[in-house]
């Protein structure tokens, strides 16, 4: 933060700002803040209660576990959360690999055809064939209703790919030519010098690429037809979006089930986002980098 | 192939059929060979129950039958959505598909569609290219599909793998033809209501304590019909007086107006719903309501669970459903308040006093031609298989099976009577009956295998179900209905493509007008919209391939 | 993004002309030789491009055809028909409505979402208090952190007719109806949860760019008597400007790119009239209804209006601000 550290004449007008600043930042943090809120006591509230109540709520409407309970018990969420770590973990690894690779072999100077590479690479950004034409080349592969179609058609975000890119090239090719004099091979090269010297922006990646699996469904949802292979996104999606939850609602045939309906989804939210909330204070700082990485050229 | 018919059952059935006065000219051919009527003498004939129980009886079983179990390590995968999707994910959990695997000794390997999305799964199904070796989806278009070669042609095997179903057809050509292409080849093994009592299942409901305190009886007219909304409105504090759980229900309504959601069968003739004159006065009462604040004002996007709240918190008091999975599972799950509480079926309204409703409940054939066919793909290595699995439906212990489940756990036999067990009806859960009774038996859904009357008079347990079941029955003779008429490849996309624009435009629009943000002045504009989306030409295929269904 | 890092001056395109001794083949054999280590570690890289970024493109043939399921794509049994569902596609009553409406979803972003972190970024720059500011953004970055899924289903129970937006808009004489039954309603609340999750992560880039700031010209500008709010027209700004042209550049070139997920998390049949964009239709025609050819008739034409756009903005920044993608 840039910050005025002379305080020499503050204007009243100036004063004024400041203190509107103030309290407008705490008010948006408010805003950011309220919506999390509201689906931590309407989880916890009783649905009937909940029902009634009209207006912003300030603390739950009674209390009651029934909707954790439904949704704990659930082996469809635990199920959808077996399978999104799975694809956040392989996904991931997988990604990294083929994205160091290819930005080592692209950031090389003084090869013919990296210039060829570099610009049918980048085109992909700019141009592809779409959804219905990448499904039929994914089935073709015989990865329809596989795992692997969520792992290996997304393995290179060029847009990452980019990113390592320019920090393999941004590495002084000193390190490189005494490595290469010693008879060092590329491969060696890439593990010894240029990994652990981009590690920082690596670390970036993996964060990338492990939120985009956290929160992808839509090419689950085109890819895979067994439910038992849903991430946990694709199955929120029938519950928050379709309103499928009967099969969490283990009695939806009385009222006070019916009713339990409603807290279920704020719980279903609560779930499924903690996680990421518990992470996030740890995380923070390296998204931050990331973005700068990503966005300001070295 | 002789299945039988218990007296009782029939006896019920056949009351209902008098109060319904409308049987259909094929009802006297239930899948009954030997006379229908009479009751299995009692230990003899009882049906085994499968091949592991040791009874001393079963031993009636035709030829056909013997070759249950099939030897050899048999597997086949199978495309069907999931049965009682509120507690399961997999059919082979069930106990009904369990026995059917035991006792036709062929593994099941399911393929289900995630629920919500069986028609976008569906699709992609086929695009990927590998089909499982039974399809069973109403998304199915099976002439297409045959010509496409993702199903195949059944008419050398239906006689030879699969007797029972071959049998049956031969003795009911009414369904015969409609399970066949234009050219004659078999498609497909069919969904069959052979009671016109099985051929209702849906239709108005309204709270009955509501009615009674009010004293207004049962509404029959539409008039009487915004009475009874007004009084629930202004009389009983009903937020959302008239509700749904889809818009599509909403459509029965127009039924009053002598006009449908699709497209009509007008004595040969084909005509699309929306294109009668009635569905402008549809439209013109709707937006009355609506503005009366009479009909729920997020209709468009209710769902069951918000119905199913609006209706046991008395914010609701009309609405449209099935008998079993919505009236019965209203009125089991009584709330505690008030203790009046009751729920009845109504008649479809109709626009003058006495007149009979143009469509009413009746909206399926003996052949279901939407739900429940089950077809066998070109990539089926084992089609004798696949075919005897299907047809096991049709056989004598296939059809106690799937409409009665498993013998001591879901059903007993009393007094040659065919009895569900009272753990279907008393889940300790507090599962509705139709889930409970999902695990055993397909009866209350959809399938191949014959539908059997008694079901359906013991699954409405209460006298207000059986009651709706014949308000919802009044109907006028006439028969306005389409037959299962089939699609050439290239009609069948050009159809679909002229149709989805169409449906989505007439949706979108519909909830314009209903809610007033369109104005009535526009709708001959609307009507020009939808003819310049090609909808005689979509009216055209329709009837070419009507034309060519009752030149079978 | 960095897109840009790529360009390392001359233009983009063929290799450069310079001729050396001898022939291309002979120099590409010695390249090869002497680099052949770093290809053998491209391939698998080319090969996945190939396979899932070309191969697509090749499949885009069936947006010439009457393809469906089961019949072939090239040779014997294509079944081309030109540019039938192009023509369709033109013609049809949805074309100029999912065209509107893409254009109007994406410019109401651009034109709310675009200016609301830079004016966070100026805001919480002028915080006095470093660890209030530090407070203020570990909160305002949340958001960012729920999946689209979750946003959405929020969004969903937030808005109906008993959700709690409808509820504090009902004080204020807002009908109590779910508001996305509401077509008028539908891009005020893309836009607004839009910014609500993605302002304070996007204000991190132009922050950054605030700390490099030099301190000594604020000290300067003091001593010359300029105020606070002359201080930000005149050096603040200035100073991230070329930030926000970047950005800005950025965005104009996706102005024909609004992604389907969002929509078809949010959309309902009531509100196609102004929710339904190209991505979310080329989605409908294609995995719903099974149109395929046309839905990839469709999607190609969104890819190449969308290329030519970029290539345009492009162009332009590169003439005007020297600031180039490529």
């Amino acid at each position: 933060m840039a910050q005025n550290k002379n305080k020499i004449k503050i204007s009243p007008a100036e004063r004024a700002f400041d203190i509107f600043n103030v309290l407008f930042m705490f008010f948006l943090c408010i805003i950011m803040i309220y919506p999390f809120f509201y689906v931590v006591v309407a989880s916890i509230s009783e649905p009937a209660k909940l029902m009634a109540h009209d207006g912003l709520l300030l603390a739950p409407q009674g209390l009651s576990g029934g909707a954790y309970s439904s949704v704990l018990k659930n082996p469809r969420v635990w199920t959808g959360y077996g399978n999104t770590i799975f694809y956040v973990i392989v996904g991931t690894t997988f990604n990294i690999i083929m994205t160091v690779l290819c930005a080592y072999g692209l950031s090389r100077k003084g090869l013919m055809f990296n210039r060829i590479v570099t610009i049918m690479v980048v085109f992909t950004m700019y141009f592809s064939g779409g959804m219905v034409p990448s499904f039929l080349v994914v089935r073709g592969l015989g990865l329809y209703n596989s795992r692997l179609a969520l792992i290996i058609p997304g393995a290179i975000s060029t847009f990452n790919m980019i990113i390592m890119r320019t920090a393999m090239a941004g590495v002084p090719d000193s390190l490189e030519e005494s490595a290469r004099l010693e008879g060092a091979s590329h491969l060696q090269v890439l593990f010894k010098i240029m990994i652990p010297v981009t590690m920082p922006t690596i670390a970036v990646l993996i964060l990338y690429y492990g939120v985009g699996h956290w929160n992808s469904w839509f090419s689950a949802s085109i890819y895979l037809k067994d439910p038992s292979k849903y991430p946990l996104q694709l199955y929120l999606r029938q519950i928050l979006i379709q309103s499928q939850m009967s099969d969490m609602n283990q009695a939806s045939a009385s009222e006070d089930q019916a009713l339990l309906a409603e807290t279920i989804k704020y719980a279903t939210i609560i779930v499924a986002t903690v996680p990421i909330l518990v992470l996030y204070p740890f995380l923070q700082k390296y998204f931050v980098k990331g973005v700068m990485v990503g966005s300001l050229k070295g | 192939m002789s299945i039988k018919k218990v007296s009782a059952v029939v006896l019920a059935a056949a009351m209902l059929t008098a109060m319904t006065a409308c049987s259909s000219p094929s009802s006297s051919t239930p899948p009954a060979s030997g006379s229908g009527s009479t009751a299995p003498s009692n230990s003899s004939t009882a049906p085994s129950g499968g091949d592991t129980s040791s009874t001393a009886s079963g031993s009636e079983t035709s030829g056909s039958d013997s070759v249950y179990p099939m030897s050899g390590d048999k597997k086949l995968t199978y495309w069907v959505g999931v049965s009682v999707s509120n507690y399961n994910d997999n059919n082979a959990k069930l106990p009904l598909w369990q026995e059917l695997m035991k006792r036709t000794g062929i593994t099941i390997e399911f393929q289900h569609p995630a629920v919500g999305q069986e028609q976008e799964n569906f699709n992609l199904m086929l695009a990927s290219g590998e089909y499982p070796d039974i399809i069973e989806s109403k998304y199915a278009e099976p002439a297409a599909m045959m010509e496409d070669e993702i199903i195949i042609d059944l008419t050398d095997v239906l006689p030879q793998y699969a007797p029972n179903l071959y049998n049956y057809l031969k003795a009911n050509p009414d369904i015969d033809r409609q399970v066949k292409n234009d050219d004659g080849q078999y498609l497909l093994f069919p969904f069959i209501r052979p009671d016109p009592v099985l051929q209702v299942s849906s239709g108005p409901i309204a709270r009955k304590d509501w009615l009674d305190e009010l004293g207004l009886g049962m509404p029959e007219t539409i008039d009487e019909w915004t009475a009874m909304l007004t009084a629930f409105r202004d009389q009983k504090g009903a937020e959302v007086p008239l509700a749904f759980d889809s818009s599509g229900n909403l459509d029965r309504l127009m039924y009053a107006w002598e006009t449908v959601n699709d497209f009509v069968n007008e004595n040969g003739k084909v005509e699309y719903g929306y294109l009668r004159p009635g569905y402008k006065d549809f439209l013109i009462q709707m937006n009355q309501w609506f503005k009366d604040g009479l009909l729920d004002n997020n209709y468009p996007t209710s769902t069951r669970d918000i119905l199913n709240t609006n209706i046991l918190t008395g914010k609701t008091g009309a609405t449209y459903g099935s008998g079993g999975s919505y009236l019965g599972v209203w009125l089991s799950s009584k709330p505690s308040e008030p203790a009046t509480y009751d729920l009845c079926g109504l008649k479809y309204p109709v626009l003058k006093k006495g007149d009979v409703n143009y469509h009413g409940g009746n909206v399926q054939f003996e052949f279901s031609n939407s739900n429940g066919w089950a077809m066998i793909s070109t990539q089926c290595k084992d089609v004798e298989a696949a075919a005897r699995f299907l047809d096991y439906g049709y056989s004598e212990e296939g059809h106690v099976l799937y409409n009665f489940g498993i013998e001591g756990e879901s059903y007993t036999v009393q007094n040659g009577e065919y009895t569900y067990t009272d753990a279907m009806f008393n889940n300790p859960d507090g599962k509705s009956v139709s889930d409970t009774l999902g695990y055993y038996v397909r009866a209350t859904g959809s399938g191949p295998f014959i539908q059997d009357p008694g079901y359906i008079m013991q699954y409405y347990q209460t006298q207000q179900q059986k009651d709706a079941l014949s308000r919802w029955a009044d109907q006028q003779q006439k028969s306005t209905k389409m037959p299962a008429i089939v699609h050439t490849t290239d009609e069948a996309t050009e159809f679909t493509n002229i149709m989805n624009d169409i449906k989505t435009y007439i949706k979108e629009e519909q909830v314009k007008f209903i809610m007033g943000t369109r104005s009535m002045d526009t709708f001959d504009d609307f009507i020009n919209q939808i003819k310049s989306m090609k909808i005689d030409r979509a009216i055209e295929i329709k009837q070419g391939a009507l034309d060519r269904f009752f030149n079978r | 993004m960095s897109a840009s890092s790529l360009q390392n001056g001359g233009n983009s395109g063929s290799p450069s002309p310079k001729v050396r001794d001898t022939s291309f083949k002979a120099r590409a054999i010695r390249d090869l030789k002497r680099n052949y280590e770093i290809y053998l570690i491209l391939v698998p890289v080319i090969v996945f491009y190939l396979i899932f970024s070309y191969a697509p493109m090749g499949g885009l043939a069936i947006a010439f055809q009457d393809w469906r399921p089961g019949r072939a794509m090239f040779g014997e049994g294509a079944r081309w028909v030109g540019l039938k569902h192009f023509k369709d596609f033109f013609g049809s009553y949805y074309f100029v409505r999912v065209l509107r409406n893409t254009v109007t979803i994406s410019v109401s972003s651009l034109a709310f979402g675009f200016p609301a972190p830079i004016i966070l970024a100026l805001m919480l720059n002028e915080l006095k208090s470093k660890y209030y500011a530090r407070a203020v953004q570990t909160v305002v970055y949340l958001p960012h952190f729920i999946s689209m899924v979750v946003l959405c289903g929020m969004i969903n129970l937030f808005v109906r007719d008993n959700g709690v937006i409808t509820q504090v808009l009902g004080f204020f004489g807002f009908p109590k109806q779910n508001m996305l039954l509401n077509p008028d309603l539908f891009v005020p609340i893309y836009v607004i949860s839009g910014i609500w999750s993605g302002v304070g992560w996007g204000s991190i880039i132009y922050l950054a760019a605030l700390s490099g700031v030099d301190q000594q010209l604020y000290e300067a500008a003091e001593i010359d008597g300029a105020g606070k709010w002359m201080q930000t027209i005149h050096i603040t700004l200035p100073c991230i400007v070329p930030t926000i042209i970047i950005q800005f550049i950025m965005r104009t070139g996706q102005i024909l790119s609004v992604g389907q997920e969002k929509i078809i998390l949010l959309y309902n049949e009531t509100i196609y009239d102004k929710a339904d964009v190209i991505s979310s239709f080329v989605y409908r025609k294609g995995l719903l209804e099974s149109n395929w050819s046309y839905s990839t008739a469709v999607g190609l034409f969104n890819s190449v209006i969308n290329f030519a756009l970029v290539t345009v903005v492009n162009k332009i920044s590169s003439t005007v601000s020297e600031t180039s993608l490529w």
